[in-house]
């Protein structure tokens, strides 16, 4: 049996889009057919055994200090074992609960509540858990509640089930020893439980309303589209946070939370828009991003229909001009890319496809399309799309393909997303260092629905099963380049992520997510 | 009398019925499925298909529209306006706690702009100048339509930004603190209030100058009665007393306007828990606002035109 290391297990979270309601985690243990390979685990099998779980924390002198932070949406569900919402991830998730294992700032598994340690075959794997560890309500993290938690997100009904969905048997072999049996390799295993909250049992059936978890913070008490207040919890196992009180209030405006920040209402704002970040006081707020954005914006497309034949997708693709739209509608920030992978340990390099009208209309022509008509969805709220959107549609207009854009609510865009009923639609996805996170949610339902490729559907469910990083590594940048040839999705860049501290603060993070993290936030001076 | 409030009452109870249908049938009218919205992107995998079905099926919406109608209306005639989509909670408790600082901003705006409508609505008519009738007739109109959001953020910018005098977002219960509340309350209301100013004060404007006018303040003045007398007293009752209507009609309005200051100064009242529950397609949270507020606005004008009739023997 080996020890797990901290880096890089694949994980899967992922915050499909739009929904800028459901910045969603994906990836899926065991959704993607396997081949039954008889190796796995992937890359989560490299050695250092004995690692130290890791604390949390600051590691600094507790204050009895508030963090006031502005989130732009209420949080109302505060279940980890249904609620996507990436503000309550990064806002109640992460704060009020651990997890057997956790991310580090760049997207590594490292452990939390147990070190992890799998089998030979990477079909068994073992949690040691943290000793002493305990809930906010005092009773012990032991095996049993761990097992009562994971049984309980199984049993669900959310996209979290699926990433125990391989799992065949758990058992308690001591009271600090959780031992999992999966029915076949995964190598995004860890990856899925980074998202799965451990809730004390004795809380389960009211953790929607009073979540309880053994995390850095405790619940403290919540207003409903104003403000959740979370108190430092004493007994956490972890290096306790600088901070002794979080106050989160409901701002939805982002120029408004921005003005906030200025007249010293709140520390940090927690989400901020390329537009909001640009017209930023830096002598009153400063921007905190990540060294590097996991986040896409795409197209997709539906490939069947009008935009069948590849040669179309691909005249669209040489349509598309990103340096426009990177300027305008991102202000000039992230990267332009072909990739679905563009940076983490997957990273796979693809060019894309040049700004190239000639080329379009040759392939239009080839394909013998003409007086195409297109229809573009995108959700509301998002003036990036939008923007993007009517630079494609200029330049789609001179080589004569009309396209119309709607620009939807966020309900009725995911209504039409889950139906397909658009001929492209703008999307943005929060992809984990593992790939498999892209294809389990975004690629696998066009796959089963409108574009039709075995080969690719094959090749996602196998490596998944690959336990050598570097070959893992080298199939995953096969399908980045598949997706860039065949284009079911066409990559615009990646999307700058922000969000704004004040001179008041330092230490908060941002990981490339979105995701802010508070562990490291001391009060300044 | 009584007649007149029991037929008054009747009306407001079928009102309140029209709009329970009318809220029901538009939100299952409208495209957005909460089932697909819970189960997050997940639902765009065919695969899913039998687990979106599932959720709607624990949600109800499965059923058809006359049973799950049947089914709501059956729970508030109990006292139950149901459970949240998303949260699970009780809706009543929610409404309630986001009622709070909604009413308090309606009422202290009316504190706030009712006096002060009065005075310069009643000041202006009494100096019998173009010039002064010309300029409140241009500011109410510019009060009108300004934009509260607008007047807030500059509000925002000036008075916590700029003077750092008084806080820029959120809401303390007057039972918590009520230096507290004050403090928090004093820019959305007003906001708040140089709307409703705009609208009362050429009101008050346009009654005070009939009366002003009318026989009865002539007669008053050859009686000997002060200038003065006679336009606080008699005038004022006169162009007043219309205003108790005018306030209950434009309750609707009022409550649209709470919503966007209370947007911007992140009150979490009313329109913000309205707003959500749309976002999400948490039909009971919406039903249950919607209820609420619209009790609370023919409660108004009812109670408005009821006081009208006590206080003004003409309406009887």
């Amino acid at each position: 049996m080996r020890h797990l290391r901290t880096r890089h297990v694949t994980l899967t979270v992922a915050a499909v889009a739009l929904i800028g309601a459901l910045a969603a985690c994906s990836s899926g243990i065991n959704s993607t057919p396997t081949t039954g390979a008889s190796s796995a685990a992937g890359t989560a099998t490299s050695g250092s055994a004995g690692t130290t779980p890791a604390s949390s924390a600051a590691g600094g002198a507790t204050t009895d200090e508030t963090l006031t932070m502005a989130i732009p949406s209420d949080i109302s569900n505060f279940d980890p074992a249904t609620n996507q919402l990436i503000q309550y991830i990064y806002a109640i998730r992460n704060n009020v609960f651990s997890t057997l294992v956790k991310y580090d700032t760049n997207l590594g598994v490292e452990p939390d509540l147990a070190t992890p340690s799998v089998n030979d075959d990477s079909t068994e794997y073992t949690f040691a858990l943290r000793p002493g560890a305990i809930f906010q309500d005092g009773t012990p993290v032991d095996a049993a509640a761990v097992i009562a938690s994971l049984k309980s997100v199984a049993a669900g009904k959310s996209i979290y089930s699926t990433y125990l969905s391989g799992v065949s048997k758990m058992t308690a072999k001591d009271a600090t020893t959780v031992v999992v049996t999966l029915s076949e390799p995964n190598a995004a295993f860890l990856d899925g439980l980074v998202n799965i909250a451990i809730v004390a049992p004795d809380s389960a059936k009211t953790v929607g309303k009073t979540p309880v978890g053994s995390g850095p913070y405790a619940f403290d008490h919540a207003t409903a589209n104003r403000e959740i207040v979370l108190k430092r919890f004493d007994g956490y196992y972890g290096n306790k946070p600088a901070y002794a009180t979080i106050d989160m209030k409901v701002i939805t405006d982002p120029q408004v939370a921005v003005n906030n920040l200025y007249s010293g209402a709140v520390d940090a704002v927690s989400e901020a828009p390329t537009s909001v970040v640009k017209q930023l006081d830096t002598g009153k707020g400063a921007v905190v991003a990540p060294q590097e954005s996991n986040s896409i914006a795409m197209f997709e497309f539906n490939s069947s229909g009008k935009l069948a034949d590849p040669r179309i997708r691909q005249a669209l693709a040489y349509a598309l001009n990103k340096s426009a739209i990177q300027k305008i509608a991102y202000g000039g920030d992230g990267t332009i890319t072909g990739s679905v992978i563009p940076s983490g340990p997957f990273a796979a390099k693809v060019d894309g496809y040049p700004y190239d009208l000639d080329k379009a209309k040759e392939l239009l022509a080839a394909a013998g399309a003409s007086d195409l008509t297109l229809n573009l969805t995108l959700p509301s709220g998002h003036p990036e799309a939008t923007q993007a959107a009517q630079i494609w549609q200029s330049a789609l207009g001179s080589i004569g393909v009309k396209l119309s854009v709607d620009a939807q609510e966020t309900s009725v865009w995911v209504d039409n997303y889950v139906k397909r009923t658009y001929d492209v639609t703008f999307n943005f996805f929060n992809e984990s260092g593992d790939p498999n996170s892209f294809f389990n949610t975004i690629m696998l339902p066009h796959l089963k629905d409108d574009y039709k490729n075995p080969t690719m559907l094959s090749e996602i469910a196998e490596a998944l099963t690959i336990t050598d990083q570097q070959k893992r590594i080298a199939a995953y940048a096969t399908l980045a380049e598949q997706v860039n040839e065949d284009l079911p999705i066409l990559v615009i860049q990646t999307r700058p992520l922000t969000a704004i501290t004040s001179s008041r603060v330092t230490g908060l993070q941002l990981n490339p997510l979105g995701w802010l993290l508070i562990d490291n936030a001391t009060p300044a001076g | 009398m009584l007649t007149a409030i029991a037929q008054r009452v009747g009306r407001a109870i079928l009102l309140m019925w029209f709009v329970t249908v009318i809220t029901f049938l538009t939100l299952r009218l409208t495209p957005g499925d909460p089932a697909e919205l819970l189960l997050g992107p997940a639902a765009a995998d065919p695969d899913s298909a039998a687990l979106v079905q599932e959720l709607r099926h624990t949600l109800g919406l499965d059923r058809s529209v006359v049973v799950q109608y049947g089914t709501w209306i059956g729970r508030l005639l109990r006292g139950d306006l149901g459970t949240s989509n998303q949260s699970g909670t009780a809706i009543l408790p929610t409404v309630l706690a986001a009622a709070s600082p909604t009413v308090w901003l309606i009422v202290l705006s009316l504190v706030v702009a009712v006096p002060i409508s009065v005075l310069l609505g009643l000041g202006a008519a009494r100096a019998r100048s173009r010039w002064v009738d010309a300029t409140v007739r241009h500011l109410s109109s510019l009060a009108m339509a300004t934009p509260g959001f607008w007047i807030g953020l500059l509000f925002i910018i000036f008075f916590a930004v700029k003077l750092g005098a008084l806080p820029s977002t959120g809401y303390t219960s007057p039972q918590v603190s009520f230096g507290g509340f004050l403090e928090h309350m004093i820019l959305p209301v007003a906001t708040l209030s140089i709307y409703l100013i705009g609208i009362l004060v050429r009101f008050v404007h346009l009654e005070a100058t009939t009366a002003l006018q009318s026989d009865f303040t002539r007669t008053a003045r050859a009686m000997g009665i002060s200038r003065g007398r006679t336009t606080w007293v008699y005038t004022l009752r006169n162009a007043v007393l219309p205003m108790i209507t005018v306030v209950g009609v434009q309750m609707g309005s009022l409550i649209g306007g709470a919503v966007l200051v209370e947007q911007v100064f992140g009150l979490g009242g009313l329109g913000q828990l309205m707003l959500q529950g749309v976002l999400n397609r948490d039909y009971p949270t919406v039903q249950g606002a919607v209820l609420f507020t619209t009790a609370a606005v023919v409660l108004a004008t009812t109670l408005a035109d009821v006081i009208r009739s006590v206080v003004d023997p003409r309406i009887r």
